[in-house]
């Protein structure tokens, strides 16, 4: 059974749509990355995920369980941390961890104390005194302490710092790898890349792709350099149609590769080439173009 | 009810709601020690002007035969403006803050991520509310009977018609405090949700004390809240008014019921 199950799932305000026929799986120990521009529709599918909003039409549960109905059921093995984290001003890390012990009915003291410690975060801070990038690691602090099976995480690297951003990746990949699956919304393409292995993309409601990372990496543009013998063979040799060259400069090309560099490779062998060089695979090039469009290949 | 959400709750609100307290036994304290020197000081023909009588009857909730005796000079303090504004301000600083407020400042988030039903998150607020309504007539009845005592008055008045008044006071509350949360479970912004109950605590103010001398008012005088809390009528009865509390506890809980059904299907958006 998934653990995320979203069937033709949609939600208008008004006629505006915020999400449209949105069809979601994730199986246990999932580490989506949840991409789209601004106003793509990823705040309204958690939300909906989570029982903040009714669904106009279609369906969503969670561990089998209806996300409107049976929100309070779901939510007792959900972390979540929202998209743009606000928090009581008079709250503190040890506040909160006993509010979480009695509203979750578990104790989560010693977790919370572990979890302060790696996030380095001073447990009886008040958030009125903390900075932005504090304030998110008790929110990281409360969606993870009581290590729910379902994390869903909106922009949860915002504000840390490179070593707080790797802490909070490691701890990801190692739930991810004991079974828990991640829901992770960003806009840092870096992010997905570094943690996810799968990526899924909406675009004004609607879901463009959701395909394991892999598969767009094999999918995305490479750039490549090509050195040739002599200026003569660099002006005289034809392209490839799988090759867009941008730039001809006497013995050397710099371009653009659109399929797996073992066609390339291959066809590179039999030409009078000193040297070639390809680059990693350009996600944020095929994003880019996901976003714009109906898909790369449209 | 859960008691994570009763202990957040407590956390957010023991501040206020603790100046509440001693405003309003201060005020309370100092009208009973004020009240009966003042009506000495200006004499009794002052007091037995017209007009005079009418906005004493007006804030007494009943019409005023006679001459003023020591009842009505007990009641005045449990129903001077001041003292509603402090009940009513607390029940409505209180009750706002959820949904409407917490919407309004983003944390709702936060507090509907927990595992826990929203009438059960409506309820475990409602109990802290409800608590501290207890907590607010206590503290009248403190302060007025340290102003009584201070200003050497006491009129022999038995305890349990005091206590028949701050009953009275508590249920008047639970009313103000249900609208109050049914009007911020339908409200996205705290800002107006108070200014929607101010604006509805005012309109009931008002037509109580246009109802003792205009007619058309007198027609709708009894939707409003006052006309259900008299303490005039429990000093003069030495009777606790039961029909009057029985009557504003419902319609508190009327009212609260609602907002837990509106704030059960709603829809939380982004504020």
């Amino acid at each position: 059974m998934a653990v995320v199950e979203a069937e033709k799932l949609t939600k208008f305000y008004g006629r505006r749509i915020g999400i449209a026929d949105l069809n979601l799986s994730l199986p246990q120990g999932t580490l989506l990355g949840f991409l789209g521009p601004n106003g793509a529709g990823k705040t309204t599918a958690i939300r909906v995920l989570l029982g903040f909003l009714r669904a106009t039409r279609g369906r969503a549960a969670i561990f089998g369980w209806d996300c409107w109905r049976q929100a309070h059921r779901i939510l007792s093995d959900v972390g979540y941390l929202p998209g743009d984290l606000r928090l009581y001003p008079w709250l503190t890390a040890a506040r909160a961890l006993q509010i979480i012990r009695g509203a979750r009915g578990r104790d989560v003291q010693r977790a919370g104390r572990d979890l302060a410690e790696q996030f380095a975060l001073e447990t009886n801070l008040p958030v009125r005194h903390m900075s932005r990038g504090t304030r998110q690691k008790l929110g990281l602090i409360l969606a993870l302490v009581h290590r729910p099976m379902l994390l869903i995480l909106d922009e949860p690297a915002t504000g840390l710092d490179p070593l707080i951003q790797d802490v909070l990746f490691a701890h990801l990949r190692s739930l991810a790898g004991q079974g828990h699956t991640v829901l992770f919304s960003t806009h840092t393409l870096s992010e997905v890349e570094r943690l996810c292995d799968r990526v899924a993309i909406l675009r004004e409601g609607r879901l463009v792709t959701d395909e394991r990372l892999d598969v767009l990496r094999a999918r995305a543009r490479r750039n490549v350099t090509l050195l040739w013998r002599d200026d003569a063979d660099g002006g005289s040799m034809e392209a490839p149609s799988f090759l867009i060259v941008n730039e001809r400069n006497g013995r050397l090309w710099r371009g653009t590769l659109s399929v797996p560099a073992v066609e390339f490779v291959r066809w590179c062998a039999d030409k009078p080439l000193v040297d070639v060089s390809i680059g990693q695979p350009d996600l944020a090039d095929l994003f880019r173009e996901y976003y714009r469009s109906a898909g790369p290949n449209a | 009810m859960n008691r994570g959400l009763i202990l957040k709750t407590l956390y957010e609100t023991w501040a206020a709601t603790l100046v509440f307290f001693l405003g309003f036994a201060a005020v309370e304290g100092l009208l009973a020690f004020a009240i009966p020197s003042l009506f000495a000081e200006y004499g009794e023909q002052f007091l037995q002007l017209k007009f005079v009588h009418r906005i004493a009857g007006s804030l007494l909730g009943t019409e005023i035969s006679g001459t003023f005796g020591p009842d009505m000079i007990q009641s005045f303090p449990w129903v001077h403006p001041i003292a509603l504004a402090l009940v009513w301000g607390h029940a409505i600083w209180f009750c706002t803050r959820l949904p409407a407020g917490e919407i309004d400042h983003g944390t709702i988030d936060l507090l509907l991520s927990l595992p826990v039903r929203r009438v059960s998150v409506l309820l475990s607020d409602a109990v802290v509310c409800m608590v501290s309504g207890t907590g607010l007539a206590v503290m009248g009845l403190i302060g007025n009977g340290s102003g009584n005592w201070l200003a050497n008055t006491a009129s022999g008045e038995p305890m349990h018609v005091s206590l028949g008044i701050a009953t009275n006071l508590y249920c008047m509350y639970l009313g103000v405090s249900g609208m109050v949360y049914m009007i911020s479970a339908v409200c996205d912004r705290r800002g107006r949700a108070v200014g929607v109950s101010v604006a509805v605590v005012l309109a009931s103010f008002l037509v109580n004390f246009l109802a003792q001398f205009w007619t058309p008012a007198k027609a709708v005088g009894f939707l409003s809240v006052l006309d259900y809390y008299r303490p005039l009528q429990v000093v003069r009865d030495h009777a606790w008014a039961v029909g009057d509390m029985i009557l504003l506890t419902s319609v508190g809980l009327g009212f609260w019921i609602c907002a837990a059904l509106l704030f059960r299907r709603r829809d939380i958006r982004t504020a």
